[in-house]
């Protein structure tokens, strides 16, 4: 019952954390732009959100499990958090002469992209809330 | 907090590429200066950036990661040889009429301070952009 109201909020707080997490990546790359040597850093979390996803979809199973506790009347709100996001550094596509790889172009757009999914991510979240506090205040 | 590594990484850019450009001032300030405190004409300064703090870390590590960003490593001269230009009545003048010029090119303290510039510029956006995914979060 009580996955079906919650829902997916979980994922949505992974979602964020990993959208902050790349802007913070991001923010490294942008104030390394002029560092000689410097290498960027990429965060990759959509992947693990999707498999997650398939995973949810494939076997109900796998939610009840993640559900599980000691006592029955026991309720938790899910697999919480998790760290689905993962960094690495991009040690390919150099082009620049001092050995840095970091596009400011790329960079900015990214920056951007980021900043719009965060927003979006967000006032889904807020909507989703606002609805459970509709169902909270109106059922009786 | 995830939203402030990312404001101290642009913020340690800020000052980096400010301190840059004190450099680049100083180097045309002194575009003429034959005479030093340290004897013979002015030798062209350079900043060397060295990227600050290693990977960007998730909300749920220990809340104690090294601090993002960059930071200026040294103030090098540039050894290249000065350039000698001929005016025998220039006080400084060595015994064949040569006075040695610093080895400031204008043109590329021209182009270095675009650089900064526009550096500077994407950290400023990086930090308006942190800062309205911070204010959004809040809106939960």
């Amino acid at each position: 019952m009580l996955e079906q109201i919650f829902g997916n909020t979980d994922v949505y707080a992974e979602a964020l954390d990993g959208l902050s997490l790349r802007q913070k990546a991001l923010a490294q790359n942008v104030a390394n732009v002029d560092t000689p040597g410097y290498k960027r850093f990429d965060v990759a979390y959509e992947g693990q959100l999707r498999r997650r996803f398939e995973k949810d979809a494939g076997e109900q199973s796998e939610i009840a499990a993640d559900l599980r506790v000691g006592n029955e009347r026991h309720f938790t709100l899910g697999p919480l958090g998790g760290g689905g996001a993962s960094i690495q550094r991009v040690d390919r596509q150099v082009y620049r002469n001092d050995q840095n790889n970091v596009d400011i172009e790329q960079e900015m757009a990214r920056l951007a992209e980021t900043t719009m999914r965060f927003n979006t991510m967000a006032t889904l979240t807020r909507n989703k809330f606002d609805g459970l506090k509709t169902l909270i205040r109106e059922i009786r | 907090m995830s939203f402030f590594d990312a404001l101290g990484a642009s913020a340690s850019a800020l000052s980096a590429q400010r301190l840059r450009m004190d450099v680049i001032s100083n180097n045309l300030a002194n575009a003429n200066s034959t005479r030093t405190q340290e004897g013979g004409a002015y030798r062209r300064q350079m900043v060397v950036f060295e990227s600050r703090g290693g990977q960007p870390q998730a909300m749920d590590g220990d809340g104690r990661a090294a601090p993002l960003g960059v930071k200026v490593a040294q103030i090098i001269e540039d050894q290249s040889p000065f350039r000698m230009v001929h005016d025998p009545e220039h006080p400084d003048a060595n015994a064949e009429g040569y006075v040695a010029m610093p080895n400031v090119n204008t043109i590329q303290e021209m182009t270095d301070m675009i650089s900064a510039t526009r550096a500077y510029e994407a950290n400023v956006t990086v930090i308006n952009s942190v800062k309205g995914m911070a204010a959004k979060a809040l809106e939960i």
